[in-house]
């Protein structure tokens, strides 16, 4: 245990992987990634009120730590003053200010960069991470939010730019609201009282060099409907679509759907885009359309973890997971065993797709068959905490899910999956969500944050490159 | 249209049915049990009976009876639109005017067409699709001059319109709101440099408001790390000398303790200290079956403490209600007979069982705004689910989110709330209550449809609750039956 970091605690087969453990001082504290360093290592950082916290990968162990001034509002970790490092900057009213991050100094006093009105002066309940400088030319430049704009300053106040706000269409109140409460509930009986709220939110029309990346992809949550009746009735434009494609333009995606009763089986189709002309003598203007393939069922549930599209043959398309369990049947005797057994049979399969018969091969199947909790199964989605990347860096994406209250389990794509998990980690304490998925060293094996009420575990390759060491320190 | 029968007689209640279109209310808060009336109540012609409006239409009581054709349109106003009532008159608000009818001599006769300035500003009050105009409150005699003021939500504050020489004008624009938040809910990607995102920062401002005599108050609720919350109390007071301007030298701001993140402000008691109370419900992850547990909690001291009761159940609606009449809110809570025992004995109930247990405690809040350590009494009821839960039949779903039971109504007018169980499908069971607690058996049976839904309101504005029994048509309009309660005996 090296200052309350570092505290692994894997039970992992191989010694392939590693867990970093980052103490919560609070369970709401802001846990974002950042390069704090002169490495190009994704570094954790931890924001807890005014009191933040930078694991470095290039400290050694020792965390970066920072008292932030009272009334800050927004903090970012960049390097402002173009000496390659970062510094954390922060905005404290109108001021702006940049704190040096340095292993030897406990606690670095601000500076002060400039002084400058904007929306971020106003206090917030606790600081928060935001973007606040951006390069442009190689040039570091302040973003500070004005009430209609966003302007690019640079540190000796000259401003660079300023781009509007463009919000989205906004309609009679759309952004303002205000509920009458009939009985009244704060109020007596014969009182007026309204529950009343307003938002004000919108986007930059930024130029393309300051526009971002595209964002992650998201999977669609399944409508309502479907869970009970509609599925079969609805039309396939319809459908959650995913691309099939994991990178690049491609002019076909996929839309499934699990026809009710739910769990039995998806159904997939292929659809393609493609230039629909202008109908002759119409006044239609010619356009795109979606020309959809032909249904193919499969059995199970799709699998859909945030941002994840598994391509595990590295074939550059997204292969299909779902997840099957097979049904107890409603006897008090099967479902007493059951739950005094403690788990259920559930079988993971992957469908890779294959671009000849232009459809996920059925041929091809690739099977994880393990157990799960029953509980697990009371909500419907036995497969939590999933993670479809590539987890030690040989370009095929793995397979990793809770498999009990507090496990995770791996297992490694090699044309297959192995009878047994790769990699098992049992945690201290229940994990409440999947955080991050990132590949933090650059070296193609993706980290995973998991989120507890106590602490932050980072699971990543035990050492960069060769995969087959590691620490198997006990909690 | 009247249906030929008595439903039934209870000793001391007759309940009478009416079909009426166009009686709609909300869901039930589920704090308070109460629904929210979508409807207008006024006596247009001054006949001594209570006139609804609904839908577009004012439906006339004669000899308490609201006949089909007693129906007429209201007058035609442009939407969006949003219609109270005051002492027979109807007010139509819309984006920019003011107009105010009154039905006389078998016809619409307008009294007053007023703008709005400054309306532009204050923006919709609810929502704006609407093609009928909408209930909504808004007319409130703040001096208590006997005519009323209309005080509308803008952006800026509460707008105040008064009534000057017949016409009504802006009078006060009310600073009311707390200041604008800024969103930190999420923070922003800062690595890998391609998620890093310029964004506009997100503001927000949500509040409570209340309009009470002179007084307003506004009710601002702070997150506070470990899941807690605080709320911040302003309240000013109006000066009527100044055209209902704030006086500032009036205004008291408090702020409660930490509180459960699952409670909001609620008027417990007379007393001037806000009181504040929740339910929420926690379903327990890693149990076999699945199980949940309610937790109901109540601060009716500003948040100094909490008492805090945990039963396992389901949602309800009507966590507090003044089942006494005494004035104060009473706290209930409920217990679901569905777990208890070993797993074979829930999988048994789970798999095979059509009757549930179900529990429900009353603890009557006392002089000192507290409640007993143990329920004050008790009632214990069968509910038929139709099917064993495994099925999750529609009554049974309607079991788990609170909406087989209602403590809101008190159909014999006697101050004592009396308890309404649709105990199976078909049957709505009704034991009036009394100091020793709800009746041992139901002294009355109301019949309902399987695909119907039941509300307790006072349709008719008489004091007794009447029972709302709505459902969709072949022609997928709402209708609704409404069975008035009447006294039989003294």
């Amino acid at each position: 245990m090296m200052a309350g970091l570092m505290l692994a605690m894997l039970l992992a087969a191989r010694d392939m992987f590693r867990v970093d453990v980052y103490p919560l001082p609070d369970p709401d504290a802001y846990v974002f990634l950042a390069r704090a360093d002169a490495d190009l290592v994704g570094d954790v950082a931890i924001l807890n009120g005014t009191a933040m916290t930078v694991h470095a990968s290039g400290s050694r162990g020792t965390p970066l730590t920072v008292q932030l001034e009272p009334g800050t509002s927004a903090v970012d970790v960049a390097d402002v003053d173009g000496d390659k490092r970062a510094e954390v900057v922060a905005i404290c009213g109108d001021r702006i200010l940049t704190y040096v991050l340095s292993p030897g100094s406990p606690s670095p006093q601000p500076t002060e960069a400039l002084t400058r009105p904007s929306l971020l002066s106003a206090a917030c309940q606790r600081p928060f991470p935001r973007v606040l400088v951006v390069y442009r030319g190689g040039r570091p430049l302040l973003a500070l939010p004005q009430k209609d704009f966003l302007e690019l300053v640079s540190l000796d106040g000259t401003v660079d730019s300023r781009y509007g706000v463009a919000f989205e269409s906004p309609t009679f109140a759309s952004d303002f609201w205000a509920y009458d409460s009939r009985p009244p509930l704060a109020g007596s009986a014969s009182s007026l009282e309204w529950r009343i709220g307003a938002r004000h939110c919108g986007g930059y029309d930024l130029p393309v060099d300051l526009k971002p990346g595209p964002v992650s992809f998201a999977w669609e949550p399944f409508p309502n409907a479907w869970r009970r009746d509609e599925g079969k009735t609805l039309p396939h434009s319809r459908w959650p679509t995913f691309p099939l494609r994991v990178m690049g333009e491609d002019a076909r995606q996929v839309r499934y759907q699990s026809p009710a009763p739910p769990g039995q089986e998806t159904v997939i189709r292929i659809v393609e885009q493609e230039k629909r002309p202008q109908p002759e003598g119409s006044d239609i203007p010619p356009g795109d359309e979606f020309v959809a393939g032909p249904e193919h069922r499969y059995p199970g549930i799709m699998v859909t973890p945030d941002g994840d599209l598994p391509d595990y043959n590295h074939d550059g398309y997204v292969d299909l997971t779902l997840w099957q369990a097979p049904d107890p049947g409603l006897s008090v005797n099967a479902l007493t065993r059951a739950i005094s057994i403690g788990t259920w049979p559930l079988r993971i399969a992957v469908y890779l797709y294959s671009p000849e018969k232009k459809r996920f091969d059925i041929e091809t199947v690739k099977r994880i068959d393990t157990e799960a909790p029953v509980f697990l199964f009371m909500g419907g989605e036995p497969v939590q905490h999933c993670v479809l990347r590539d987890l030690n860096g040989d370009g095929y994406a793995d397979c990793g899910f809770r498999t009990a209250d507090k496990k995770f389990s791996i297992w490694l794509y090699n044309d297959g999956f192995a009878d047994k998990p790769d990699a098992v980690t049992v945690f201290p304490e229940p994990i409440k969500q999947v955080a991050f998925r990132a590949d933090l060293n650059g070296d193609g094996s993706t980290n995973v944050g998991f989120r507890g009420e106590k602490a932050m575990y980072v699971l990543g390759l035990a050492q960069s490159g060769d995969g087959k060491t590691g620490t198997v320190p006990v909690p | 249209m009247i249906a030929s029968i008595v439903a039934c007689m209870t000793f001391g209640v007759v309940f009478t049915p009416q079909d009426i279109d166009g009686i709609r209310v909300s869901a039930p808060n589920p704090l308070t049990g109460n629904v929210r009336k979508l409807f207008l109540q006024t006596d247009l012609d001054a006949d001594g009976q209570t006139d609804l409006i609904v839908a577009g239409e004012a439906i006339f009581q004669r000899d308490g009876v609201y006949y089909p054709d007693q129906r007429v349109r209201l007058p035609e106003i442009p939407s969006p639109c949003w219609v109270d009532a005051w002492n027979g008159t109807l007010y139509f608000r819309t984006q920019d005017r003011l107009r105010v009818f009154r039905w006389t001599s078998g016809v619409w006769q307008q009294l007053g067409d007023d703008p709005l300035s400054g309306a532009h500003e204050s923006s919709s009050p609810c929502c704006g699709n609407e093609k009928q105009p909408v209930p909504y409150r808004y007319l409130y005699d703040l001096d208590g001059d006997g005519a009323p003021e209309a005080v509308f939500p803008g952006r800026d504050g509460l707008y105040v319109y008064a009534l000057r020489n017949g016409r009504y004008a802006e009078s006060a624009l009310l600073a009311v709101y707390p200041s604008v938040r800024i969103d930190d809910t999420y923070g922003a990607s800062l690595w890998p440099a391609a998620q890093r995102r310029l964004t506009p920062v997100d503001t927000w401002m949500g509040c409570q408001v209340a309009v009470e005599g002179l007084r307003v108050t506004s009710i601002e609720r702070f997150s506070v790390s470990g899941g807690a919350v605080r709320f911040r109390t302003n309240r000013y007071t109006l000066d009527p000398a100044q055209g209902f301007a704030i006086d500032p030298d009036k205004t008291v701001s408090t702020e409660s303790g930490l509180l459960p993140s699952y409670v909001e402000p609620l008027r417990l008691h007379s007393g001037d200290s806000l009181s504040f109370a929740g339910t929420r419900v926690d379903s327990l992850e890693t149990s076999v079956p699945p199980s949940s547990v309610l937790t109901t909690s109540v601060s009716a001291d500003g948040g100094t403490s909490v008492q805090t009761v945990r039963t396992p159940s389901f949602r309800v609606n009507g966590s507090f209600v003044d089942v006494n009449g005494d004035g104060r809110l009473d706290m209930i809570t409920h217990t679901t007979g569905l777990y208890g025992g070993g797993v074979r004995e829930t999988l048994v109930r789970f798999l095979s069982q059509t009757s549930v247990e179900h529990g429900i405690s009353v603890y009557l809040q006392n002089a000192e705004a507290t409640f007993p350590e143990s329920p004050t009494f008790r009632k214990r009821l069968a509910i038929d689910l139709d099917q064993p839960p495994v099925y999750r039949s529609h009554h049974a779903l309607a079991y788990y989110a609170g909406g087989l039971i209602d403590v809101t109504g008190d159909f014999n007018k006697d101050g004592w709330r009396d308890l309404v169980v649709r105990d199976r499908p078909n049957r709505l069971a009704i034991y009036l209550s009394a100091p020793q607690g709800f009746g041992e058996s139901a002294s009355a049976a109301i019949h309902i449809g399987p695909e119907e839904a039941f509300h307790i309101v006072d349709v008719n504005d008489d004091g007794l609750s009447d029972i709302v029994i709505s459902w969709s048509g072949a022609d997928e309009r709402s209708h609704s039956r409404i069975y008035f309660a009447r006294r039989d005996r003294p």
